[in-house]
């Protein structure tokens, strides 16, 4: 039994219960508390390659444990899509899968504690690679979606640090 | 060997030093604009000794001050940190930065003074402790991801230069806690515990040889030898030579002439001189296998120690004559190998885009039309080497003071 790989199944088994029992926002909620709570205990850091003024991550550190649960579990659980869409509502997040929402929250706690901002451009770390963007996000940091898209032909995820 | 030249790279290693010093403390791997334009915790304190080698005691103490104040709530030495002290790191653990991190302290507590250790006493604290933690109490050593190269499917599990990095750096907190009035002597045990079974553990009796890694995948595993990646490397790799390199042994203990006559026997490099790092075979070559400096120093030193003055020359003669302007490569290698590393990795489908920038850094630079790839030119770490290696070596062989030394020790002998 690899007991790594079955800990993050049963971390996306207990998102999936979360929101069947309390709802996509209460799951929201947790899953942004249990990584705010990491992010302080990893203390201050920036993640990333920068390039120019962005910051970017060639491969998702979490895409494996994704891949590897939904070949188990079949197809993307629709809890996965009301908590992606939950994320939607909020402009802090280009979340293109689940665990961008855990990512990012870690991210921003890191950011925060090293006195500085971050703003979640755009990712794509997902079986169809398909690219969720974070609108407001590129507005702010003076770039065009074509600008993103030429980036995000060669990596992952695309954040901006203040 | 050139001694003049070998004069002025001592020179022009010691205005790289300070010209790659940030005015935060933290000293780049290569400068601003090249490949690693970040503060490594191995790197840095490797530049922090050759610093105080050079008698720069500012610049190795504000470097020192940088280190300690980057680390993390975890007490963990960042992998990579910027000019801020931010940690950056993208990599898995490398514990062997830690134990450096502590050596280099003790090193300019002896010869400064202790005043930075009182102050950044609870910064010591959490590192021995972190090394603590990641030590396995089946075995007593430390657990390993990454190590010197920065390769874990050699260096998962109980690697040898982490594990000497990491025993010296206890040993020179232990000092430290003992010139302070700390009651240190848990710690003391401990290292005596580490040092001993690196002494046993990571050493082949019948090969008469350390070696470079039991390879084991979970620190936790019990017992180890249930772990799946159960099994050992005994492969020829510089890193074997880490145990004197951090004083756990004399460089004239048999054990260590042994070791070292086995690496320059399977890791000199037949066409073009230089130390290599660890065998072809191994295939992680970015920019084409070939000799590296740094180890090349690491292992002059050894020779100067024994007082082997032939070999010392080789070995330092040669960093001296491939020192391009003054200024030495992270490696070097042909033309040929070059090509060669390019199509296996592009044919294999892993050539990374950041690697283009490494690629037109070789192309670019003047020796490639001397038929030489020379990757990252100058990269810092191998300029402190030399700066260690040099003064060990002129010390030791060149003029008046090698003579007292030498009386000195026959002093003491008698």
């Amino acid at each position: 039994m690899d007991v790594r790989k079955i800990v993050s199944e049963a971390f996306l088994m207990a998102i999936i219960e979360g929101v069947r029992k309390d709802g996509p926002e209460k799951t929201f909620e947790w899953i942004e508390h249990v990584a705010d709570n990491l992010g302080e205990k990893e203390g201050p850091g920036l993640e990333g390659d920068p390039k120019g003024s962005l910051n970017c991550l060639h491969i998702c550190p979490f895409a494996n444990a994704l891949q590897e649960f939904l070949i188990k579990y079949g197809e993307t659980p629709p809890e996965f899509m009301a908590l992606l869409d939950s994320a939607d509502r909020d402009d802090t997040f280009a979340a293109s899968n689940v665990f961008c929402i855990f990512h990012h929250t870690i991210r921003t706690k890191r950011a925060e504690l090293a006195g500085r901002k971050v703003y979640h451009l755009a990712s794509s770390a997902n079986a169809e690679r398909k690219t969720a963007y974070n609108e407001k996000a590129i507005e702010a940091a003076n770039m065009t979606k074509a600008d993103i898209d030429e980036l995000m032909e060669k990596t992952v995820c695309v954040f901006k640090y203040e | 060997m050139n001694l003049r030249e070998a004069k002025k790279l001592y020179d022009s290693s010691i205005e790289i030093i300070k010209n790659n010093q940030h005015k935060n403390g933290g000293f780049y791997a290569s400068p601003p604009g090249t490949r690693y334009p970040f503060i490594y915790a191995r790197d840095h304190s490797i530049v922090v000794l050759g610093a105080l080698e050079a008698g720069l005691v500012d610049e190795a103490r504000r470097g020192l001050e940088f280190i300690l104040a980057a680390q993390k709530p975890t007490g963990e030495m960042p992998q990579r940190c910027d000019v801020e002290g931010t940690d950056t790191s993208y990599k898995e653990l490398q514990i062997d930065g830690n134990g450096l991190v502590l050596y280099a302290l003790g090193k300019y507590c002896q010869k400064v003074d202790y005043e930075i250790a009182e102050e950044f006493w609870k910064n010591v604290e959490l590192v021995v402790n972190y090394i603590l933690k990641n030590r396995n109490d089946e075995i007593n050593l430390v657990h390993t991801i990454n190590s010197i190269h920065e390769y874990p499917a050699y260096e998962h599990g109980f690697e040898i230069f982490a594990n000497s990095a990491c025993c010296a750096g206890l040993i020179e907190a232990v000092k430290m806690g003992n010139a302070l009035g700390k009651d240190v002597k848990r710690w003391d045990q401990e290292a005596e515990l580490i040092k001993r079974n690196i002494l046993t553990r990571l050493y082949n009796p019948r090969k008469r040889t350390f070696i470079k890694n039991i390879r084991i995948k979970e620190m936790g595993s019990r017992p180890l030898g249930y772990d799946p990646y159960a099994s050992t490397v005994g492969d020829p790799d510089a890193a074997e030579y880490a145990p004197a390199y951090f004083e756990l042994l004399n460089d004239r203990d048999l054990r260590v002439i042994n070791t070292v006559r086995r690496i320059d026997a399977a890791l000199w490099d037949q066409e073009l001189g230089g130390l290599n790092r660890y065998p072809e075979a191994w295939n992680r070559n970015n920019g084409g296998y070939g000799p590296w400096p740094h180890f090349t120093c690491q292992v002059a030193r050894h020779f100067v120690n024994i007082g082997d003055d032939d070999r010392a020359e080789v070995y330092l003669g040669w960093v001296v004559d491939i020192a391009s302007d003054y200024m030495l490569p992270e490696h070097l290698s042909t033309i040929e190998r070059f090509d060669e590393w390019i199509d296996s990795y592009s044919a294999a489908g892993i050539m990374r885009d950041d690697k283009v920038v490494m690629i037109e850094g070789i192309k670019s630079h003047p020796k490639w039309q001397e038929g030489f790839a020379y990757v990252v030119t100058p990269l810092i770490w191998p300029h402190a080497e030399y700066i260690r290696a040099y003064k060990s070596y002129e010390d030791m062989f060149l003029g008046g003071e090698s003579l007292q030394a030498l009386k000195r020790q026959a002093t003491v002998s008698r």
